[in-house]
């Protein structure tokens, strides 16, 4: 028998979980990738919440309906002329009787790049198998849950999402560009024909699935030295407990349990 | 049947863990278990707890031997075996009487059955005490001096007792934190507690 048993059935378990995610806090990555044929540069904060555990023996929780929520900031150089008309109509030259030569002046369209900013938060459900892994880190004993495999996160109607919300930015930055009015529908369309669903399908997934890939949520974090009681006096010093090893496992009766099983050491 | 039952979160100390727990504290605090009077311990030994000298100047000295321990049901064999929700703890209790080369000693089995209760009742401090139910002294003849010998022991007992409170934080693994439900019991050869997660 151990020396010290803990035990949670699922109500309890959930609860552990939804505390390991608001534990892991918010989550920060940066980089580069393409939209479409656009490069882009782009930063994004995430973080975890909610979901229920199911549990499985001997080690598996599986985590229902978690919520990643995630916010992601991009940009991307946008050069007009490749979407819109333009370079220089020639000059041209005729000779007036009595007057002379006369010539057209050479008139040239060059249109601006301009940047594109997107700033979008959307939240995305899914649901995963975790393992248990205990192990000692350092001087700590820990029980983590990492992700079997990455689940079909279901991406299309994020990227769709996000199509759409850049068809309205697009079109707000580039109304500053002189003479552009009659033209901004199509560039708009024309732009996020380019990229497609696909091309935001892409980026969304390469931004996404490196939060989602290995993801290890920690249950439970304690110390190898188990300080019992603190110092008192001189004449009582504190009384410390060694955790020799430590065991998780998900176990089945008249319901299933994740135990946590310890023994000391002095 | 679950360790949970109809609540949601336990935590038990098993027979081993409740002895190792015992250990540590004894090895840090020695005195806990080492009773003596002025002539025979300084009032700041870390080892020995001074007590009063008894009528007309007697020095003696009681020290426990670390315990054993046997949480319901009994061990096969027990002498003193606990019954639902008990715990034995056997130790030798060696009685001391003077100093010196004329001092005598015996060294004596004793059994003290205990209830497990909750020593304290604010959440941030609770711990598992325990009751002395009763003291039996083994292999001491006629009875009656053993009886009298486990009422004189019984008051170092409770005293040792007393500080050997068990944290319920201990029963935990951070961040799970105990809304104690049910328990302290002693059962199934552990010390349980059940309750929700805070």
């Amino acid at each position: 028998m151990s020396d010290l048993i803990v035990a949670l059935d699922s109500t309890s378990a959930t609860q552990l979980v939804n505390a390991a995610e608001a534990a892991l806090g918010t989550l920060a990555s940066s980089g580069s990738g393409h939209l479409g044929p656009f490069g882009v540069n782009w930063s994004v904060a995430a973080n975890f919440s909610g979901g229920s555990a199911g549990l499985t023996p001997p080690k598996t929780i599986s985590l229902n309906t978690i919520q990643f929520n995630y916010q992601i900031k991009l940009s991307f150089e946008l050069d007009l002329n490749d979407f819109l008309p333009h370079g220089c109509l020639p000059q041209v030259c005729v000779t007036i009787p009595f007057i002379g030569q006369v010539c057209t002046p050479k008139i040239c369209v060059e249109w601006p790049t301009v940047t594109i900013p997107l700033s979008y938060s959307d939240a995305l459900k899914f649901s995963a198998d975790f393992n248990l892994n205990p192990h000692l880190q350092g001087n700590q004993w820990l029980v983590d849950l990492v992700i079997v495999k990455v689940p079909d996160l279901q991406l299309s109607l994020k990227a769709a999402a996000i199509v759409t919300a850049l068809g309205a930015v697009i079109g707000a930055a580039i109304s500053v560009v002189p003479l552009i009015g009659p033209f901004i529908g199509v560039v708009v369309a024309a732009v996020i024909a380019t990229i497609g669903l696909a091309g935001a399908l892409g980026l969304l997934g390469d931004i996404i699935t490196p939060f989602i890939s290995g993801r290890t949520f920690t249950l439970v974090k304690q110390t190898q030295t188990l300080q019992l009681l603190p110092a008192a006096s001189a004449l009582e010093p504190a009384v410390n407990l060694t955790i020799a090893a430590l065991a998780s496992q998900i176990a089945q009766s008249d319901k299933p349990e994740l135990v946590v099983s310890a023994n000391f050491s002095v | 049947m679950s360790y949970t039952q109809t609540d949601h979160v336990f935590g038990g100390l098993g027979e081993t863990g409740v002895a190792t727990f015992f250990k540590a504290l004894f090895d840090a605090r020695p005195r806990y278990l080492n009773y003596a009077t002025p002539g025979l311990a300084p009032a700041d030994s870390v080892n020995v707890t001074q007590i009063p000298a008894g009528p007309f100047g007697l020095q003696y000295s009681i020290a426990f031997s670390l315990p054993g321990i046997d949480i319901f049901p009994p061990d096969t064999g027990d002498p003193v075996p606990p019954a639902t929700d008990q715990i034995t703890i056997s130790t030798q209790a060696k009685i001391s009487i003077g100093s010196g080369s004329s001092a005598v000693s015996a060294v004596l089995d004793i059994y003290v059955v205990c209830s497990p209760y909750l020593l304290a009742t604010t959440s941030a401090s609770r711990t598992i005490g325990l009751r002395v139910v009763s003291v039996t002294v083994l292999n001491v003849q006629p009875s009656a001096l053993a009886a009298v010998l486990g009422a004189l022991l019984q008051a170092f007992v409770e005293q040792a007792l007393a500080n050997t409170a068990i944290p319920l934080g201990a029963l935990m693994f951070p961040p799970i934190t105990l809304v104690l439900k049910d328990g302290p019991t002693a059962e199934a050869d552990r010390l349980d507690v059940r309750g929700d997660l805070q």
